[in-house]
């Protein structure tokens, strides 16, 4: 029986096979009618197809059209990208005034800090340069010191009794 | 691929819009005429071809070989072409749901003889890219093989059977 090399013959046509298979196809289709009939037929339908669609005619404004879709899509991209760069925008402000006010606030409680040392510092310079003031602050602390006392004393009482 | 299309290639790739424009001069007509025969509808081979273009020039700077930019641009198209098929499937199996009576799209007179383009669009998707990939197109075995991602062997075989399947439905006896 006659194996007819078919699979074959479409890569012959196209001139796609090796050497050695080439010569085995030409050996072949020499004393085949057939398989002749087959390769002429798959060559007139290449032709036939090449020709048909040789015929369709490219539209002529393509390219324009090609060319203005690219100018939309790169506004769009752009309109999304200034779209993308409000909310960045916003964030920034936000860091910049907080890092304005921050400093700001740092330097408030640093100054207040200070002020109240020097304060401190005065009142106590004030007290001690005056005789009168000094005797009515011990009398004053000791008083306190006692009421608290007295006040601890009968708290602690009344928690036990 | 000479080397004035290579410098416009590398222009285009650097943001040359002059460049480009000659690049969709050159390659307008196989680009359509390749979705043409895969889609078989003008319109939406129009489309299919501008949004190729389009896509091409957004991504042009990945492009690694300019040499390779020819089966480059037809791996964009042949997908874009897919994609598009498959949303038609879906939507006619969607309208068969809905209206079982719909005309069968495919159904012809046995007696009807078909045009070459015809033929083509009653192929499989498979069949009809590698025929149109290397009977219009130009392309070799190894190019497609490296472009539709199959083995050299699964071209020449599936060139074959195409090429077989689209005799058959030429000489009606796929009816």
């Amino acid at each position: 029986m006659t194996i007819h090399p078919e699979d074959q013959l479409s890569a012959y046509i196209d001139n796609e096979l090796s050497e050695y298979e080439k010569k085995q196809v030409e050996n072949h289709i020499a004393t085949c009618d057939s398989c002749q009939a087959l390769m002429n037929e798959l060559i007139a339908m290449q032709s036939d197809l090449k020709q048909a669609f040789y015929s369709i005619q490219e539209p002529a404004d393509l390219e324009d059209r090609v060319l203005q879709s690219i100018e939309i899509e790169k506004e769009s991209v752009g309109f999304i990208k200034g779209w993308l760069l409000i909310p960045f925008l916003a964030v920034l402000v936000i860091c910049i005034i907080f890092f304005s006010i921050g400093g700001f606030l740092i330097k408030l409680i640093h100054g207040s800090f200070t002020l109240l040392t020097a304060m401190v510092y005065m009142i106590s310079h004030f007290i001690s340069s005056l005789p009168v003031f000094s005797g009515v602050t011990v009398v004053l602390s000791l008083t306190i010191l006692t009421l608290s006392i007295y006040t601890l004393r009968r708290m602690f009482q009344t928690t036990t009794s | 691929m000479n080397e004035e299309l290579y410098q416009i290639i590398h222009r285009a790739k650097h943001g040359d819009r002059e460049a480009f424009a000659d690049l969709v001069r050159r390659y307008k007509g196989l680009v359509f005429r390749y979705a043409m025969g895969m889609l078989n509808d003008r319109m939406d081979a129009e489309d299919a071809s501008q949004e190729a273009f389009v896509k091409a020039f957004f991504s042009l700077s990945n492009l690694d070989n300019e040499y390779a930019f020819s089966s480059w641009l037809f791996r964009i198209v042949s997908n874009l072409c897919k994609d598009r098929l498959k949303k038609i499937t879906k939507e006619r199996m969607l309208v068969r749901e809905v209206n079982e009576t719909i005309v069968d799209t495919n159904f012809s007179d046995p007696l009807e003889r078909l045009s070459i383009e015809e033929g083509i669009s009653r192929l499989s998707v498979e069949h009809r890219e590698v025929i149109l990939l290397h009977d219009i197109e130009g392309f070799r075995y190894e190019e497609i093989a490296d472009m539709i991602e199959v083995p050299l062997g699964t071209i020449k075989s599936r060139l074959f059977a195409a090429r077989m399947a689209l005799r058959k439905q030429l000489r009606g006896e796929d009816k």
